[in-house]
């Protein structure tokens, strides 16, 4: 029915279980993993919501995407924070140990955008799983 | 890189891909051959002359169902973002006037049918998350009011000394 939103999701799968997976292997990739893991997953669960003809291509239309979805303020601020921190992660001079904390603080930010979600959007994974 | 002066008195992208932060799959912004060599007009400078024009009539014709994008193109943007853009330059001056803010720039702007402004702000490492946050919110404030998606990245960087 929405073929690219299920493309997306399963791109989203990939992604998040890539970044689980890296988690202490490479703490720094698992963030990159992990905010394009959730970037996939909006996308899919916007176009859902409203679907249309256009895809984001940059970040800024992406979340004008998510507010057109009517995605919650709080999914918005998550995936904005997940977003500085993926870019740290590629652009900065970073440590292992700089990178496991940058880790901490993504997974701070993908809880926060689970609870906002209410469990809904079948977001995979989370530490625990 | 192509740019274009806005009526809000900034250099506009016309061909995302500067800040280097690309998705997957791609996204300098520049989606095809097509694109690319309206591109290069943009950078020889005919974004304003008649060559341009003829382009993209070409271009139009090329592609008659096209995105709607190559009018993007053009950046004729639309007030909202004129608007958002202002908003969210003045936020990150008054933060750079209280010393939150180090630098910043705000470079990258699309039309409908996502309008939105982007940029990078750097600010103090060391930084408390509770007084950054509000520059978050802040954001998503215009987001909602403007309808405008706001993709500010926020980076921690060493002051200089």
């Amino acid at each position: 029915m929405f073929p690219e939103s299920e493309k997306r999701r399963a791109r989203a799968g990939e992604d998040l279980a890539l970044a689980f997976f890296l988690a202490d292997r490479d703490p720094l990739w698992a963030v990159v993993a992990l905010f394009y893991g959730v970037h996939h997953l909006l996308i899919a669960l916007s176009l859902e919501r409203a679907p249309g003809p256009f895809t984001p291509r940059k970040y800024s239309e992406a979340l004008s995407l998510f507010r057109q979805a009517g995605l919650a303020k709080e999914v918005r601020k998550a995936y904005e924070k997940l977003l500085e921190l993926s870019w740290q992660a590629r652009y900065e001079p970073l440590s292992r140990e700089e990178g496991r904390e940058l880790w901490g603080e993504a997974l701070e930010a993908y809880e926060t955008l689970r609870e906002a979600l209410g469990g809904t959007g079948g977001l995979p994974g989370g530490p625990e799983a | 890189m192509g740019r274009v002066r806005t009526a809000i008195g900034k250099t506009a992208v016309a061909v995302q891909g500067q800040r280097g932060e690309a998705s997957p799959g791609g996204s300098s912004g520049v989606r095809g051959p097509r694109e690319a060599a309206i591109a290069r007009g943009i950078l020889a400078g005919e974004v304003v002359g008649r060559n341009a024009e003829e382009r993209e009539a070409r271009a139009r014709a090329q592609d008659p169902g096209g995105t709607g994008r190559m009018k993007g193109m053009t950046l004729t943007l639309p007030p909202q973002v004129e608007e958002a853009a202002r908003r969210v330059r003045a936020l990150l001056e008054e933060a750079k006037a209280r010393g939150l803010i180090l630098e910043y720039s705000l470079d990258d702007f699309s039309g409908e049918p996502l309008p939105g402004v982007g940029g990078l702000a750097f600010y103090p490492k060391g930084t408390l998350e509770e007084t950054i946050d509000p520059l978050r919110e802040a954001f998503r404030e215009i987001e909602d009011a403007l309808g405008v998606g706001v993709a500010v990245i926020l980076v921690p960087r060493e002051r200089e000394a």
